[in-house]
């Protein structure tokens, strides 16, 4: 016993074709957003990630470093020394320096601000002597263990 | 115009910040016009990866040769591959965007660890 036939018309396969094409081009669709919103969520993850990590971290170079630095002051080159924790710098560059400190410079950037000094650390003085200079010819920083 | 600044800094994630204020204003006191955001970028990408893949203190080489500036990022490690990977939840970003910031980058061995290094030019105005 044979049930009854079914002979789509020519309109009838156009429009199956079609609504095949359209599911296809829609779930094609779906997936790349799909992919593309999980490629942001891992970058959004890993930004967050860095920033949990950079937040929590101890920035030990804070604490402990010395550093070296030449530079231009009008026509001559000044020098400026941090040792243990001693600061050992030019007259000129030290009173440059020390007039940025008096004027309240800050050294703003990734969501800190850094107050001018000579006296409150390595990073301050270093920031506040290459300010004070004409242009740095060479700056160098070596952290220092503790202890060390 | 040359110049150039060193920095050693130690195996902390957490240095990455400072490396960026002194890199930061190193460029800005040394008058390089190139653009100082992207090499504070590709210095930060080049110092978290040798902090994280290598595990090692890590020396920033920043030198200023007229118009370029060459920034390398010196560890401890000589057995890990740099190379680029497909981004995933754990990274793969950083070397992307060096490529895609520097005019030229790339990586060699020494004698007691590798060194990462990118270049920026600056475009005259």
């Amino acid at each position: 016993m044979s049930g009854p036939s079914f002979s789509p018309s020519q309109p009838d396969i156009l429009r199956l074709q079609a609504a095949v094409l359209v599911a296809r081009r829609s779930r094609s669709q779906s997936t790349s957003a799909r992919s593309m919103s999980r490629e942001l969520r891992l970058t959004a993850a890993d930004l967050r990630e860095r920033a949990r990590i950079e937040r929590r971290g101890i920035d030990r170079s804070e604490a402990e470093a010395d550093f070296a630095l030449r530079g231009q002051f009008g026509e001559r080159v000044v020098c400026a020394s941090f040792t243990g924790g001693r600061l050992s710098c030019d007259p000129e560059l030290e009173t440059q320096a020390r007039l940025l400190v008096a004027l309240g410079e800050r050294f703003v950037g990734d969501g800190r601000s850094v107050q001018a000094s000579l006296e409150d650390g390595w990073l301050p003085a270093l920031l506040t002597l290459m300010r004070a200079c004409d242009r740095v010819l060479r700056s160098e920083v070596r952290y220092r263990a503790p202890g060390r | 115009m040359d110049a150039s600044a060193t920095f050693w800094f130690p195996c902390d994630v957490g240095a990455c910040r400072t490396a960026r204020q002194v890199v930061r204003e190193f460029l800005g006191s040394s008058g390089w016009r190139g653009s100082h955001e992207d090499a504070i970028v590709i210095v930060s990408e080049l110092f978290e990866n040798a902090v994280r893949h290598a595990h090692s203190d890590v020396q920033i080489l920043v030198q200023l040769h007229g118009p370029l500036l060459r920034m390398e990022v010196h560890d401890s490690d000589r057995s890990t591959n740099v190379r680029v990977t497909p981004p995933t939840a754990a990274g793969g970003y950083g070397l992307r965007l060096i490529q895609s910031l520097s005019c030229d980058w790339g990586w060699s061995r020494e004698t007691e660890g590798k060194v990462v290094w990118a270049e920026l030019l600056a475009i005259p105005t």
